[in-house]
């Protein structure tokens, strides 16, 4: 999986022990998140959301766009019943 | 320490493996045990209360072992847990492969019960080896 977490640091001038201990995980978690070696778990997921204040799917990509909903999700609206 | 931004992480978390080491000790303490249970064991001829309480010498150790398994494990930074699982996954494959052909030799005659150390040597180097393919995996 991608991910823009290193981008992400790098705007904040943050290394990855700052990243890490304001995660409360290792140094060589973040590392290997960064490098995509290692997908975090949900919550840790969610905890680097909340810090950057995104949403997850800005910051990871799981290389499924959702733009197309009509090929990929149900329809906003039930089809209309013709008479 | 840095500055202010920080997220409601678990209080809890570990994210130094320093608590790994504490497995060690029970792990290094039942090899002992066993070690001198077996000892023992060999060398004299005892009662078989003397011998059955000697027989489970290392018992105790493995149970604390377990009981720090227990503890620890859901304290530890997520990616040590996964390299710990992945370890012990590997040492479990080593250690299932060297009891089978541990009994395989002593059936055929050529190692006896005073050979013992061989599977435990190779769960000790399977949680080794496992634990340095997964960090160089991660790295």
């Amino acid at each position: 999986m991608n991910n823009r977490l290193r981008v992400l640091r790098a705007e904040r001038n943050w290394s990855q022990a700052d990243l890490a201990e304001r995660l409360a995980v290792s140094r060589q978690t973040v590392n290997a998140i960064e490098t995509g070696k290692y997908d975090p778990s949900l919550p840790l997921a969610f905890r680097i959301a909340r810090l950057f204040n995104l949403p997850i799917e800005a910051i990871f990509d799981d290389g499924h766009t959702s733009g197309d909903a009509s090929r990929n999700g149900p329809p906003d609206t039930p089809p209309s019943t013709q008479p | 320490m840095v500055g202010s931004a920080r997220v409601d992480a678990p209080a809890d978390a570990h994210p130094f493996p320093a608590a790994v080491g504490r497995l060690s000790i029970w792990f290094h303490a039942a090899a002992v045990l066993a070690f001198v249970s077996n000892l023992i064991l060999l060398a004299s001829a005892l009662p078989w209360g003397a011998r059955f309480a000697i027989a489970l010498l290392p018992v105790p150790a493995l149970v604390g072992l377990m009981v720090a398994v227990r503890r620890i494990g859901p304290r530890l930074d997520e990616l040590e847990r996964r390299i710990q699982l992945e370890a012990i996954a590997t040492a479990f494959a080593v250690a299932a492969i060297a009891f089978i052909a541990y009994g395989q030799f002593q059936a055929a005659a050529m190692l006896g019960p005073e050979d013992w150390i061989f599977p435990w040597l190779a769960i000790y180097f399977g949680y080794i080896f496992g634990v340095l393919s997964a960090r160089r995996r991660y790295q």
